[in-house]
């Protein structure tokens, strides 16, 4: 049953993947259908600058900033370097590191739990998640060196696949994989420890 | 109950990875962004639209001078071998220092004036010029190696030195 499940979940992120490969070609020849990859990943995106960012007006700049760049690249762009999302959030990931070194002297970097993210959720698991569950785990996140609250916001908030986080990271995929599971565990012991 | 341990744990991670879902949601960005994204692909779609490239040739046409196309890369070239010889000499000295005009007079290294005689000196050609030849004055060539027919005293001993100005010793 859960093989047959897991192969249904395979087939469509299979098919998915074809069909971002397709449109991903198509916006390549013709910059118009950028639009659609624009609306996909919108969000994504802004997510995953907010982790990186102190403000919501610093996220807003540095999502636009990296769909611009994207526009840019798209011709270089090509699948062998890796899929369509790692490439997009690897633009991302070096406009954030751009922008925290022209803005050293600010604090940029968002630390969660101690930034006040905005109280409206999009996410309906969110208005049933109690607030103070979510603040633990804001504290937790906050005690946390950049590179693994990177990695959190990249399965989390940009929402990548594991094999997408390490063409991002340029690490491995079992590496990708063991790291996020311990990290995920220790979370897990003190989220525990402290209820 | 080793069972019952495991499916606490397990809910407990479905918990934290449901919590974690629940910080790193956002509400959507703010609309600018739309505007500014959708206003950069219209004009990457304008630029990229079929008349593009005549328009391109275009411009580039009308911001070319007037004249050949020769002209800029001829003038360019030399401004940069006049800016080479410049630097050469400077560094090594110019090929015209030290000449001088045949018969005129030069101070030598002790101070007294001598008169070089011409080494170059027109004489009547011999040789019958071919239909294809300009008939035009011949110049013979006296080589340097050759002594000269009254080499006064003071000259016996003299060498060039092209870097000195007009001074022999």
């Amino acid at each position: 049953m859960i093989a047959s499940l897991a192969g249904v979940v395979a087939d469509r992120r299979g098919v998915a993947a074809d069909e971002e490969a397709c449109l991903v070609d198509a916006a390549r020849e013709s910059i118009a259908l950028f639009d659609v990859l624009y609306q996909r990943y919108r969000d994504r995106v802004y997510r995953y600058a907010r982790t990186r960012t102190a403000d919501d007006e610093d996220a807003a700049d540095l999502t636009q900033q990296v769909f611009l760049r994207a526009i840019d690249a798209l011709p270089q762009y090509s699948a062998r370097r890796g899929p369509f999302p790692a490439w997009l959030f690897g633009i991302a990931r070096n406009a954030a590191t751009d922008l925290l070194r022209r803005q050293r002297h600010r604090q940029t970097e968002s630390d969660f739990g101690l930034v006040a993210l905005p109280g409206q959720f999009d996410d309906p698991i969110a208005r049933v998640v109690r607030s103070e569950a979510i603040r633990d785990v804001r504290r937790l996140l906050a005690s946390l060196d950049p590179a693994k609250r990177e990695l959190l916001a990249l399965r989390y908030a940009a929402e990548l696949t594991i094999p997408e986080i390490a063409a991002v990271t340029g690490k491995s995929v079992a590496a990708t994989s063991k790291q996020l599971s311990r990290l995920l565990q220790k979370l897990q012991e003190q989220y525990d420890a402290g209820a | 109950m080793p069972g019952h341990d495991h499916l606490a744990a397990e809910l407990s991670h479905a918990q934290l990875v449901t919590h974690l879902r629940a910080v790193y949601a956002l509400p959507r960005p703010p609309a600018r962004i739309d505007a500014a994204i959708r206003s950069t692909i219209d004009l990457q779609v304008r630029s990229a639209g079929p008349n593009a490239h005549a328009l391109v040739e275009q411009a580039v046409q009308a911001s070319r001078p007037r004249g050949s196309a020769l002209w800029p890369n001829a003038a360019y070239a030399l401004a940069v071998a006049a800016l080479l010889c410049a630097v050469t000499f400077t560094l090594i000295g110019s090929p015209f220092r030290g000449t001088f005009v045949p018969g005129s007079p030069i101070q030598t290294a002790t101070g007294s004036m001598v008169t070089m005689p011409a080494l170059v000196q027109a004489t009547p050609s011999t040789h019958t010029a071919t239909p294809t030849e300009p008939t035009s004055t011949k110049v013979a060539m006296v080589p340097l190696h050759q002594p000269l027919k009254t080499p006064p005293p003071s000259q016996a001993r003299m060498s060039f030195r092209p870097t000195s100005v007009g001074v022999i010793g």
